[in-house]
């Protein structure tokens, strides 16, 4: 006994992603490339799926080809070369959130959101300061051994996936104040509440948690701010 | 409100949309939120004919939600199903493709979110791990893509055809 031909391609969409939902990663690129109706049914797919064992992200390619990105899947123990759009040879990986990328332009002074798997692009705004730029070095001329009472790396946080509505990306610049804007926003804000100088910046559960250098915790429920 | 003894007793019609009629007891219909929602209506005089059911696919839909009506206890004190019901589930859902699908589309119809959850973790167990190719075949999907997307696809993430 046989399936009907191409029944499963007539599954209305709600059941498509429900069963993408239940799909990690490769998995879901494979569904994807069975045919148009689900590979329609995963570009339409609002939520990422959440069951993603996470790969780990190496680098470029062996031959150094600065438009792939080396990974590997823990899950299914195999390396996995993925291609980045055109545009992106002079930039570098600032960070990774949500399964995204957080790449940074050193000549432009941008960061736009890259998803590596759709190739989804999405552009930050562009005021900027050069210390919220990851390749910004503030203690440059700090000789070696002075006192640094500054957390001096370069972070950024998304609060959900970027695609999702109100997608916050926070980002710490190497002087330690902190900035954010919404996904779609045009400007860049400072955030403030009096701290002004953070070590550190994560997003949990939607909520922003900022460290001080003195060890102060600041929880930030947006919806509310 | 009849209590739960009356609820029992009383029985309703089902008819597929090839014509078979099945008499199930109110409990096991209310599985079905649509149902359940015409039962609250009072709109369960006579038959409820399900257009979209035929009678293969209803008889199948009914052994789920009587077993799942008549469990006493099927969440653990986690609010998970228990063991019992989750092997009975398990060995439900072991169907051919040609069933599973139109269990899925039943099951979307009726509104029976549990079965619904459990056909589509079963399309996700079958595809999990396969190559493109193997699911195509499995469950009987022509490649419909052009030369040209064929070859992109490809070119995107060829570690998917390997």
């Amino acid at each position: 006994m046989r399936a009907e031909v191409d029944r499963y391609t007539r599954l209305p969409p709600e059941i498509l992603e429900l069963i993408l939902r239940r799909l990690a990663l490769t998995d879901c690129l494979r569904f994807a490339s069975v045919c148009t109706s689900w590979r329609l049914a995963l570009s339409e797919c609002r939520l990422l799926p959440p069951r993603h064992p996470p790969w780990l992200m190496y680098g470029g390619a062996p031959a150094g080809s600065r438009r792939s990105l080396a990974c590997y899947s823990l899950f299914e123990g195999r390396h996995i070369e993925l291609q980045l759009p055109a545009g992106y040879e002079s930039s570098h990986i600032a960070g990774t959130s949500a399964g995204w990328l957080i790449m940074s332009s050193d000549a432009e002074r941008r960061i736009t959101l890259l998803n590596p798997v759709s190739k989804v692009q999405i552009e930050l705004p562009s005021n900027l300061h050069p210390s919220h730029h990851p390749g910004f070095k503030f203690f440059e001329d700090t000789p070696v051994g002075a006192k640094r009472n500054i957390c001096t790396h370069w972070k950024a946080a998304l609060s959900s996936v970027p695609t999702a509505s109100n997608c916050i990306v926070a980002v710490k610049g190497t002087d330690g104040v902190l900035i954010w804007c919404r996904v779609g926003d045009s400007e860049w804000r400072v955030f403030d509440d009096g701290l002004r100088v953070y070590s550190d910046v994560i997003f949990h559960r939607g909520r922003l948690y900022a460290a001080g250098v003195r060890g102060e915790v600041v929880v930030v429920g947006f919806d509310e701010a | 409100m009849m209590s739960l003894a009356a609820q029992k007793e009383k029985k309703i019609v089902l008819r597929s949309s090839d014509g078979e009629e099945f008499e199930v007891e109110v409990a096991t219909a209310r599985q079905s939120k649509m149902i359940s929602n015409m039962i609250n209506d009072g709109c369960v005089e006579g038959s409820i004919p399900l257009f979209n059911v035929d009678a293969r696919t209803l008889a199948k839909v009914i052994e789920y939600c009587r077993r799942h009506a008549g469990a006493t206890r099927i969440l653990d004190e986690y609010d998970n199903p228990n063991e019992e019901i989750k092997s009975w589930d398990a060995t439900y859902i072991d169907v051919h493709q040609t069933i599973l699908y139109d269990i899925l589309q039943a099951a979307d119809y009726l509104e029976i979110k549990d079965l619904l959850d459990l056909a589509c973790e079963q399309v996700a167990n079958i595809i999990r791990g396969k190559h493109v190719e193997e699911i195509r075949n499995t469950f009987n999907i022509k490649n419909d893509f052009t030369v040209e997307e064929e070859k992109e696809i490809r070119k995107q993430h060829p570690w998917l055809f390997e």
